[in-house]
């Protein structure tokens, strides 16, 4: 028998977790669609209606930004808890521990939710209804949202038009993200995003047998590392192809649109001082598991 | 099936569960596993099935070290937990999503152990009693055809009928080639039903024995007048006591006053068995 890796293991488990766990799976779609659909309708109203396409633009990035990190955090983390929970070494679930399932089976099944299902399913969601919000009540013409550079071509518009497609650049960008392009810009947010999913796991394995101070600091800690780690990767991101898309070194246009501006010698050092600060909680973490070792999947 | 040498393990340091325990459990035997509360009955059977790891000394069960619970392990051990979560579904789901792991399952045998059982098949397991739950996931466990099956407080929030029940099932299931360990504070759940006895006490294990070889060594019955015993009881039958088998008479083994003996006379109990 294969005690490392098999296949058909790998899909009766997924299989059973998707099961087991549909119930808690279609209400955080739920919870996710509707805390969207709220915060882009309802959050930050004070600019809509008005005809400055720039401030239009502003308020909606603000409200775009707000529901992709409130979201992404919730949904993350609760997908996280949902794909390790029966690995956790405390509840002794008969489904957990006592399954004839390899570690790596469990963790790469764990690993594929989080990462594959989890972002496709987000990521395809969000910008569906994001878009569908768009097109619903700022923008008559949908196509735009997706059509980003296409666009400004097409209608042949001027450097300062091409200011509103800040949220399209961002949507470009993560599709570049996908397709692997820009490998040198990305391995940093590729590398912070695995960092901070496995942060997050941890704290779903140490969570049930903490105290709740402990529980409370884990919570704060892989919280705002989420928040920071995701936060940098998407304005790195959005910032980079606004580069390309209007020339990011005239800094006039930044100081006047009020772009993040990130590729500046103080941001790049912030960039690499920032992950510095993870060291913390990480020895946490270690000690954590090391006081859990006896209890936990791991030796 | 299992071999336990020189094991040590605490939960927290300097109060010792188990110091230097050796243990051996063959297949083709029913093991009550029995102690008082907090003497480590579960956590033997946790540290056996690999749910906790030792401090030192060794562990193999079925040859395997159980810390690493490989799939090849794992799938020839079922362990019935004594407190039991299971999802809100019906056993019917529950066997569809969960007996593919195991190579010996059968369905029928699972139908038809939880028609004896009197459980509904078709019933969300959340839904049922905490003894309706237990009979489920016994029926699932004895189902899997496991080689090893582990229970802890099986009898726990069972009804009378259905501890007799169990026995019979139980005794009936067990072949040559299987392994069953029931851990257990109410030591006349078990009787005839197991074949052979380990007590733990203190940090260790005052005996590991067959029924046979305490009946073979000891004798229990009601005490003359000034009858001398190893350990007795007042009852409205007048002293029942054990004492030692000189006249290799056999009589029934009474496994609660054993036990009862054990703990009171451990070194006397020891002394006798190891003759």
């Amino acid at each position: 028998m294969n005690n490392t890796f098999n296949f058909k293991r790998f899909a009766l488990y997924a299989r059973k977790h998707y099961w087991e766990n549909r119930k808690s799976y279609i209400l955080l779609l739920l919870a996710v669609i509707v805390g969207i659909f709220l915060i882009e309708t309802k959050g930050s109203t004070s600019h809509v209606g008005t005809t400055n396409i720039d401030f239009q633009t502003r308020a909606i990035t603000q409200r775009f930004y707000i529901a992709f990190f409130v979201m992404l955090s919730i949904f993350t983390i609760s997908i996280t808890y949902l794909s390790i929970k029966g690995s956790k070494g405390q509840n002794l679930k008969m489904d957990g521990m006592l399954l004839p399932i390899s570690f790596q089976e469990k963790f790469w099944f764990a690993i594929f939710n989080i990462m594959v299902v989890g972002n496709i399913v987000f990521f395809a969601g969000f910008y569906a209804i994001t878009s569908y919000v768009d097109s619903l009540y700022y923008f008559t013409e949908t196509s735009y949202i997706f059509k980003g550079i296409d666009y400004k071509i097409k209608y042949g518009l001027t450097i300062e038009d091409t200011i509103v497609n800040m949220k399209n650049s961002q949507l470009f960008s993560l599709a570049k993200f996908f397709k692997g392009s820009n490998l040198t810009y990305y391995t940093p947010i590729i590398f912070g995003y695995l960092y901070t999913v496995s942060t997050l796991m941890w704290f779903t394995i140490s969570f049930p047998k903490l105290n709740k101070a402990n529980a409370i600091i884990i919570n704060y800690f892989s919280h705002a590392l989420f928040i920071s780690s995701i936060s940098f990767a998407f304005v790195y991101i959005g910032s980079i192809t606004i580069g390309e898309i209007i020339n990011i070194q005239n800094e006039n246009i930044q100081v006047i649109y009020d772009l993040p501006i990130l590729l500046t010698k103080q941001s790049v050092i912030l960039d690499y001082v920032v992950p510095i600060f993870w060291i913390l909680p990480m020895i946490y973490f270690w000690c954590a598991w090391k006081k859990l070792k006896t209890f936990n999947n791991y030796k | 099936m299992i071999q336990i040498s020189n094991v040590e393990f605490y939960y927290k340091k300097g109060n010792n569960i188990f110091n230097n325990l050796e243990l051996n459990m063959k297949k083709g035997h029913i093991y009550g596993l029995l102690g008082r509360n907090g003497m480590g009955k579960s956590t033997l059977l946790k540290l056996i099935s690999g749910l906790i790891f030792s401090k030192s000394g060794k562990i193999e069960t079925m040859g395997e070290n159980p810390e690493r619970r490989l799939p090849s392990m794992m799938t020839q051990l079922f362990y019935v937990p004594e407190e039991i979560t299971t999802p809100t579904v019906s056993m019917k789901q529950f066997a569809k999503y969960n007996s593919p792991f195991y190579v010996n399952f059968s369905l029928e045998d699972l139908k038809s152990y939880m028609e004896e059982f009197e459980v509904s098949y078709e019933q969300k397991i959340s839904s049922m009693s905490l003894g309706q739950k237990k009979k489920a996931i016994i029926s699932f466990a004895l189902a899997c055809n496991t080689p090893l099956l582990i229970m802890d407080e099986p009898t726990n929030g069972l009804d009378i009928p259905s501890k007799s029940q169990f026995r019979k099932i139980v005794s009936r299931v067990t072949t040559e080639e299987r392994c069953v360990i029931i851990s257990t504070h109410q030591v006349r759940d078990l009787e005839n039903l197991i074949d052979s006895v380990v007590i733990l006490e203190g940090d260790g294990m005052i005996a590991n024995t067959s029924i046979e070889k305490i009946s073979q060594n000891f004798m229990f019955k009601v005490l003359d007048k000034g009858e001398e015993s190893i350990y007795e009881e007042s009852g409205i039958r007048g002293r029942w006591g054990i004492v030692e088998n000189n006249t290799k008479e056999e009589s029934k083994v009474d496994i609660e006053l054993f036990f009862n003996a054990a703990i009171a006379q451990p070194e006397i109990i020891k002394s006798i068995l190891t003759r």
